[in-house]
């Protein structure tokens, strides 16, 4: 009862200002004035970014969102897949079964529900930035997102994944659909490929937990945040703990060669060491 | 009333600043992001637990030194 109550104390926000809700809706806001888009309809986000990312997706803003689009590889989808994944051509293998789509779709509709229960404000901005979620098997990988294509999630999902996977999988695309957002309006990497390629920009990844490029590094850090704040409210601290200790050492790298990132960039890092801070406080608690 | 309107206008230019800052960005943005530019792609590989035991006591030895660097890089920045 004494954990539940602290538990229940320590959601009140998130604090990298990226993650929080009202700041993500003014990024949608900028995007859409930018496009000339006005009102305060849900679709007015998916319409201005498709027009610039997406033009060859045709699907409006569904009345329910997520729509998950099942089979990805045969639909309007198919080069989005493609270019999610990082592929050139799709897998023999890569639409599912009737059989594994029974079996996935009650696991993902009760990972929305947990998403929603754990995050009830961000769920709702959630439904806004990523309306389409497209499934294609890629062995050997669970999902994926791309800055060009902004608005969509990627999931391979197998029979295995539990509903928190699920969950897990979907948080952790969508923080990086909310770092797109926030670097495309108010700029977080103002270098071009080849000055992020430089050896010298890699970053240990709180993730894969390598050297790797400081953007992807930097993607990696927010996300780890998020999923440890995820295992927390879902009581699981030892999943959280997992992931929290080498988010350290990933942070510790990004915030000792800042160069490679905008004052925003660095403003945000900054929020995030006191978010994970204060994570690892809450984790020494309980 | 003067207050209001000189806080009004205030907030309108502070607004238009906002948009102009955020037009930049967004143009950036589409200059850096394309198909053969810079491109943050995300795949992530399916295997989730990668750390065995002996990868993960090192890194919770290493995690304790860097959690004492970021306290200090947040004090010395405040």
């Amino acid at each position: 009862m004494e954990q539940d109550t602290i538990v229940q104390n320590r959601v009140a926000e998130l604090i990298p200002s990226c993650l929080i809700p009202k700041n993500i809706i003014q990024n949608l806001n900028m995007i859409k004035m930018y496009f000339g888009i006005s009102g305060t309809e849900k679709s007015g986000f998916w319409d201005a970014i498709k027009s610039i990312q997406s033009n060859d997706i045709k699907a409006s803003f569904p009345q329910n969102t997520p729509h998950i689009v099942w089979d990805a590889a045969n639909s309007e989808f198919r080069q989005a897949l493609l270019e999610l994944a990082a592929f050139t051509e799709l897998p023999n293998d890569v639409s599912y079964s009737e059989i594994e789509i029974d079996d996935f779709k009650p696991k993902l509709d009760d990972s929305l529900k947990l998403f929603s229960t754990t995050f009830p404000e961000l769920y709702k901005v959630f439904k806004e930035i990523c309306p389409f979620i497209i499934l294609g098997r890629f062995p050997g990988y669970g999902g994926g997102t791309v800055s060009t294509r902004i608005g969509m999630i990627w999931l391979s999902p197998s029979i295995d994944w539990k509903v928190s996977h699920w969950a897990e999988n979907i948080i952790h695309e969508f923080i990086h659909n909310c770092l797109f957002l926030e670097d495309l309006v108010n700029n977080i990497f103002p270098f071009n490929s080849i000055e992020m390629e430089n050896l010298d920009s890699h970053a240990i990844s709180a993730i894969r937990q390598v050297k790797r490029p400081y953007d992807k590094s930097y993607h990696s850090a927010f996300v780890a945040y998020g999923l440890v704040e995820f295992y927390l409210r879902i009581f699981n601290f030892t999943k959280a703990r997992k992931i929290l200790n080498p988010l350290f050492i990933c942070v510790d790298d990004l915030a000792s060669n800042t160069k490679y990132i905008s004052a925003n960039g660095v403003k945000l890092l900054d929020e995030l060491i006191e978010g994970i801070i204060e994570q690892n406080n809450f984790l020494e608690t309980v | 009333m003067g207050t209001n309107k000189k806080e009004i206008d205030s907030l309108g230019k502070s607004a238009i600043i906002s948009a102009e800052i955020a037009a930049d960005s967004i143009r950036k943005y589409q200059e850096l992001h394309t198909s053969s530019g810079r491109l943050n792609v995300n795949v992530r590989m399916a295997l989730a637990d990668l750390a065995d035991k002996e990868v993960s006591n090192a890194i919770d030895a290493t995690a304790k030194a860097a959690i004492n660097n970021l306290e200090r890089y947040l004090k010395a920045k405040k």
